[in-house]
């Protein structure tokens, strides 16, 4: 018997729905829809902790993610090593992910790229202004060796240098030597561990970048063990738009003005990314991520609806 | 024809497809053969770069202040160390006075052959034996042109992506083989990043420091300590699981591993889950602010305490859950539900992401159809 429509749409094959969730991320890609982004709280106090610290504070960012969390993470990422560079902020980046650290290195030059752009001569000197750590094994245990002497495992930098040779490592003995440490994590070892075996035992301020999976897990720990969250690709799209409007706006306008393509406030975002390399990564993306979830809301609708219908069909048959 | 094969003629269809709309509509297609290209790389501060005095060229840049210095035919690049590594060291003429700096000479890192330039904002630079030696202080930059297999791999990267994707409408050759690819590579790329960042500089570098700092001079300044000769006989224990016969002795260093991490993850989850959290839950119910009470903190911080009270009747199993008890439990589940929602709703967001990430890098990295 030739099923009716109502059949059609229970019974619809997974692979429809693969095509449609392909579609509503593919369309808005292709035609650039972004949606406004507004800071929450907890976005606004993390941005407040890297912008009220003194310029020249430590801040030890650990990388612990890897390519299959990139599109989630960099975005995050990338925004941080900009607003410590702006804030002349020196970077200690480690990993506790073995493809962190290389991630590090791309982050870093990223942003040095762009913060040379809109602030010429701009010297970021390696061993001044950032170190890379590297990756070292055994999890949360490398956080516990470094809560005490950070030198027992990190003896070198990634280049091989011996840390006592890199100007910035001096005085740097162990967590306690840093005034703010940034967790950009996919799993374990990751935000969680920095928690438990480091920022709450070396009383030192910490502030994470999860990936959307993990973010729950870490929600507990606000306010009183973590200064703040962002959570997937939506934190760290706020995020971008906060250092936007508070750090950025004036200072690519004035930069483009200089450069002879002054922008409005319309088309800023566009000339900066055309003339000085900036772009919005995670804002952008969250443009693609909205249609899909209305998609996939659109189809627990229906799922539930077909779902109420059958049962009042059974209940129907039982009756008669 | 297998169904699998069909599938895989299908994935090769529509990897030619988009390959043709990237040419039609992008601004051009990645270029797929492998090509020369200048490539960036930052300098430590440890580094010197040599070359034939005549093939030098500097060249200061005022609008950027900085100095670019050249060598067509390329720099042999060389790095400070200890004197003791070696006989083809010789001794550093950027540095005055060889006594304040007795032990450190230069030694050869690579010899390039291929165009190269330094650039930086303050080089030292000085001439000995025909040769120019180039040192950066305070960092710069190296551009290199480097022979490039980018356009080979975006290629290849961007079928692999089509290959997994393919697993969506079923199972075949290709996606099988990209999966095990997949997991091939990572852990080849686990164990190439271990051995060099950890076994190195932490178990070799601490008991053969010389011999260590041949390869890795930073390594070698350490002082050797025999102590960590227990890490290496647990470590090559652990390999005795290899064996059938002796299997049973790796078990000592599993042991060992257990033990650690249990004693390591109690402490913390003692002090900051069970301690910590349950310092955290015990806030005030009115929170007030410049203005009075504020009333949006009030409010959470009410269902807080609603929550975790109710949601641990429903795990309070001593006594009936009937009454108020059973009330305060119907509740919890209600929390959990919402929990679990919420958690469910974070977790299709994360994988959302991850697909516009592909998408992004078929659609602006491999096709060029959008700017990323």
């Amino acid at each position: 018997m030739a099923k009716g429509w109502y059949e059609r749409i229970r019974d619809i094959d997974r692979r429809w729905i693969f095509l449609l969730i392909a579609l509503a991320v593919v369309l808005p890609l292709l035609f650039e829809m972004y949606f406004p982004e507004i800071p929450t709280p907890m976005v606004k106090q993390v941005y407040d902790q890297i912008e009220n610290l003194p310029a020249g504070s430590r801040v030890l960012i650990d990388f612990s993610y890897d390519p299959a969390s990139m599109p989630e993470l960099q975005p995050m990422a990338i925004a941080w090593v900009r607003h410590c560079f702006l804030k002349r902020h020196r970077i200690y980046a480690m990993a506790l992910w073995p493809l962190g650290q290389q991630l590090a290195v791309e982050t870093i030059n990223r942003a040095i790229d762009f913060v040379k752009k809109i602030e010429p001569g701009r010297e970021i000197i390696y061993g001044t202004d950032f170190v890379n750590l590297g990756y070292k094994s055994g999890q949360q245990g490398v956080i516990k060796v470094v809560l005490t002497n950070l030198e027992t495992l990190y003896s070198t930098d990634i280049n091989g240098t011996h840390i006592s040779k890199i100007p910035m490592m001096a005085g740097v003995v162990n967590l306690k030597s840093f005034d703010l440490i940034v967790s950009v994590s996919a799993g374990l070892p990751g935000s969680k561990e920095w928690v438990q075996f480091g920022s709450d035992p070396a009383h030192v301020p910490l502030v994470s970048g999860s990936t959307a999976v993990q973010a729950p897990l870490l929600y507990p720990y606000y306010p009183r063990q973590l200064v703040g969250v962002l959570g997937g690709l939506k934190g760290a799209a706020e995020y971008e738009q906060l250092l936007f409007e508070r750090k950025l706006k004036p200072l690519l306008e004035k930069r483009l003005a200089e450069l002879g393509h002054p922008a409005g406030a319309e088309d800023l975002v566009a000339q900066a990314g055309q003339y000085l390399g900036y772009s919005q990564l995670g804002i952008k993306r969250m443009g693609p991520q909205t249609i899909a979830h209305l998609v996939i809301i659109a189809f627990i609708i229906i799922g539930n609806i077909t779902y109420f219908i059958d049962r009042r069909r059974a209940r129907g048959r039982k009756t008669r | 024809m297998s169904r699998g094969m069909k599938i895989s003629l299908g994935l090769i269809a529509v990897f030619i497809g988009l390959s043709l709309i990237g040419v039609i509509f992008g601004r051009g297609v990645t270029n797929p053969l492998p090509q020369t290209e200048d490539r960036e790389f930052s300098i430590p501060n440890n580094m010197v770069f040599v070359a034939p005095t005549e093939h030098v060229r500097q060249v200061y840049d005022e609008e950027n202040k900085k100095t670019r210095v050249v060598a067509p035919h390329g720099f042999k690049i060389m790095r400070q160390a200890p004197a003791e590594y070696g006989p083809r060291a010789e001794s550093d003429p950027c540095r005055p006075a060889p006594e304040q700096t007795p032990r450190l000479v230069l030694r050869d890192v690579r010899q390039e052959s291929r165009q190269a330039a330094v650039v930086a904002g303050q080089v030292e630079v000085s001439e000995r034996d025909g040769n120019t030696y180039v040192r950066v202080p305070n960092g710069g930059m190296l551009i290199e042109q480097v022979f490039s297999f980018r356009g080979v791999l975006v290629w290849f990267a961007a079928f692999l992506t089509l290959a997994i994707f393919s697993f969506m409408y079923d199972d075949n050759p290709i996606y099988k083989f990209s999966e095990h690819l997949f997991v091939g590579v990572s852990a080849a790329y686990w164990m190439v990043i271990g051995f060099w960042t950890v076994m190195v500089p932490n178990l070799m570098g601490k008991l053969w420091p010389t011999l260590v700092a041949r390869i890795n001079p930073g390594v070698g300044e350490v002082e050797r300590s025999w102590l960590y000769l227990i890490p290496l006989v647990f470590g090559l224990i652990l390999l005795m699981r290899l064996s059938r016969r002796h299997g049973w002795i790796s078990r000592w260093s599993l042991a060992f591993i257990v033990g650690t991490t249990a004693g390591l993850n109690f402490v913390g989850y003692l002090a900051s889950d069970f301690v910590g959290q349950i310092e955290g839950a015990m806030g005030p119910l009115v929170i007030t602010g410049p203005h009075g009470i504020d009333a949006g903190a009030t409010f959470s911080a009410v269902v807080l305490f609603i929550g975790v009270l109710s949601s641990l009747v429903y795990f309070f199993f001593s006594s009936e859950h009937k009454g108020v008890m059973g009330l305060a439990g119907r509740l919890g589940v209600w929390f959990l539900m919402i929990t679990f929602g919420a958690s469910f709703g974070y977790t299709v967001m994360g994988r959302v992401a991850l697909l516009v990430g592909r998408m992004e890098f078929i659609f602006a990295d491999w096709l060029n159809v959008i700017i990323k």
